[in-house]
């Protein structure tokens, strides 16, 4: 840590502290200036684009069916949210109908994926806020979820598995029954975690009433998904602009009112349950059938445009496509919730205490693939 | 892509082809009552939002007046995106009303030669690093933006790469 010392005219001494890019609790490559005076931070500059990759560039240059993969590298632990994004974008400007089995198939994976994305962050905010043990907890479950994924798609992460009309191949021959199996795995396991972790009374102390933000606050800084939904604001895109089949089912949304950590914390762990629900209703649903759209080997959309929204784990997830009737995208702009989200960090870290800085921005949930692009 | 290159976007017959909802004719109406003169609006044909085409000096008295007026508060920005057309670039605002429960797309082209257009930080904070990377990419100057440095690129980083004259090869970083 690198600490410069500058001294104001007035008598206080002011200090700015580095933090990052290299820090354990940043989550990827992320770096913050903290203006601090005594215990309390006065003024935050977060610097961000160490992982910028020029994604949207590279969109470009790629056919409308390699950009999947370049969709699977921003938010990298829900891999397949963003490739339902991209795809149903595309299939929007094609106007394609996809069948009914490939859509019970996405949804059934991209749920399984909040999980395992949420599961991630209820590790890591354990290990932010300084409990060793969660992590080892979230991590089991997390991993039962990754070895199902190399089943079904043949990759841990990284799966490019859905493809513009359907999904790449049929489902493994027991997949029903091993899903039921890791379901009833998984909701024993959130069980636990919520046990393990969430009454705890140190953690209550770290979280409970630190970093508040209201809900006009939040709305005006563009936060979305969970972080949006524990300031007491109801919007998920899958209940107030359903896309994909998100209308067959019966869920609910989950919703808090403070809007400090402990709920952004808590509202993700209700949505795993909520998760849960959806599969196995999915799961009844599902009917044999074909899994790809009848569809020419090379996509090409005709001219126009079209912003698709999706609910990311991490919240309003936008896809912004132009075509130029070629095979390549014209231009592909990612609405990236995590980037949205970290803007709101400048409000919440003024006025805290130094020592609440990582639990506020571990309880953001930011991934650094998505921020970056 | 790099012959006749804005003739597939400015296809104004793709306007009004998709039929609004009730919701959305009220809202046209109260947008032709207030921007007419300002504004050409219509439907997208694939895009389900109304859409504000509007000239660069009304971008933030129009934003103002969607935000503050009690009928209307968008108070959501989502998104701001930058397409180059080579000629021109489009800043295209993605917002949404909570209250109306409805988006709308606003529209407006800027010459790339001079590209200025009024920054909406004041009006949506959501807009400030929106902005900056829009800046940094695309080397658009929003005016009355409080804090325009780079963002997601390194300090004294030349030429932006998110245009379509930045090479995606040739370029060499060391």
């Amino acid at each position: 840590m690198k600490i410069n010392k500058t001294i104001n005219s007035s008598d206080s001494v002011d200090l700015m502290i580095n933090m990052g890019p290299q820090h354990p609790s940043t989550h990827g490559v992320f770096r913050l200036l903290l203006n601090i005076d005594g215990e309390r931070i006065i003024e935050v500059e977060p610097h961000i684009g160490y992982l910028h990759r020029g994604s949207e560039k590279l969109c470009e240059y790629e056919r409308y069916a390699q950009v999947v993969t370049l969709f699977d590298r921003l938010d990298y632990v829900a891999n397949l949210n963003m490739e339902l994004g991209f795809c149903l974008a595309v299939e929007k400007l094609m106007e394609l109908e996809i069948p009914d089995r490939a859509s019970y198939v996405r949804v059934i994976l991209s749920e399984l994926n909040r999980i395992a994305s949420h599961l991630l962050f209820y590790g890591t905010y354990g290990l932010d806020v300084g409990a060793m043990t969660p992590v080892l907890y979230a991590f089991k479950e997390r991993e039962k979820i990754q070895n199902f994924f190399e089943s079904v798609t043949g990759a841990r992460m990284m799966h490019n598995y859905f493809r513009i009309g359907g999904i790449k191949e049929e489902l493994p021959d027991n997949f029903n029954n091993r899903l039921q199996l890791l379901l009833e795995e998984v909701s024993k396991g959130i069980e636990e975690c919520d046990q393990l972790l969430s009454k705890n009374e140190i953690f209550l102390a770290r979280t409970k009433n630190v970093g508040v933000i209201s809900a006009s606050d939040a709305v005006d800084f563009g936060v979305s998904g969970p972080n949006l939904r524990a300031s007491g604001v109801a919007r998920d895109i899958r209940v107030s602009k359903p896309y994909s089949i998100y209308d067959r089912f019966d869920y609910a949304i989950p919703i808090a009112t403070s809007g400090d950590c402990w709920d952004r914390y808590y509202v993700r762990l209700e949505e795993v349950r909520q998760s849960v629900i959806i599969i196995k209703q999915a799961m009844d649903q599902m009917e044999e059938g074909p899994i790809l759209a009848k569809v020419r080997r090379i996509a090409r959309p005709p001219k126009g445009e079209v912003y698709f929204r999706t609910e990311s784990p991490r919240g309003d997830f936008g896809v912004y496509l132009v075509s130029d009737g070629s095979d390549k995208p014209y231009r592909v702009k990612v609405r990236a919730p995590s980037f949205a989200n970290l803007q709101s960090l400048q409000y919440l870290l003024k006025g805290a205490y130094i020592a609440d800085a990582v639990t506020i921005l571990g309880s953001i949930d930011i991934i650094m693939g998505e921020v970056d692009r | 892509m790099e012959n006749d290159n804005n003739s597939f976007k400015d296809d104004k017959s793709n306007l009004s082809s998709l039929k609004p909802t009730l919701n959305q004719n009220h809202l046209i109406s109260l947008f032709n009552k207030k921007f007419s003169s300002m504004a050409s609006i219509g439907m997208h044909s694939l895009q389900e939002d109304i859409q504000l085409n509007i000239e660069p000096k009304y971008i933030n008295s129009i934003c103002k007046v969607l935000k503050n007026s009690p009928d209307l508060s968008f108070n959501y920005l989502e998104c701001i995106t930058l397409v180059d057309y080579e000629k021109n670039l489009e800043v295209v605002y993605h917002l949404t009303s909570f209250k109306l429960k409805e988006s709308i797309i606003i529209k407006s082209l800027i010459s790339i030669d001079s590209p200025i257009i009024d920054s909406v930080v004041n009006i949506w904070r959501a807009a400030d690093w929106f902005e900056r990377e829009a800046h940094d990419l695309f080397g658009v100057n929003f005016s009355g933006h409080p804090n325009l440095k780079p963002l997601l690129l390194f300090e004294g980083f030349e030429g932006y790469p998110g245009r379509k004259s930045f090479p995606i090869n040739d370029y060499q970083e060391w």
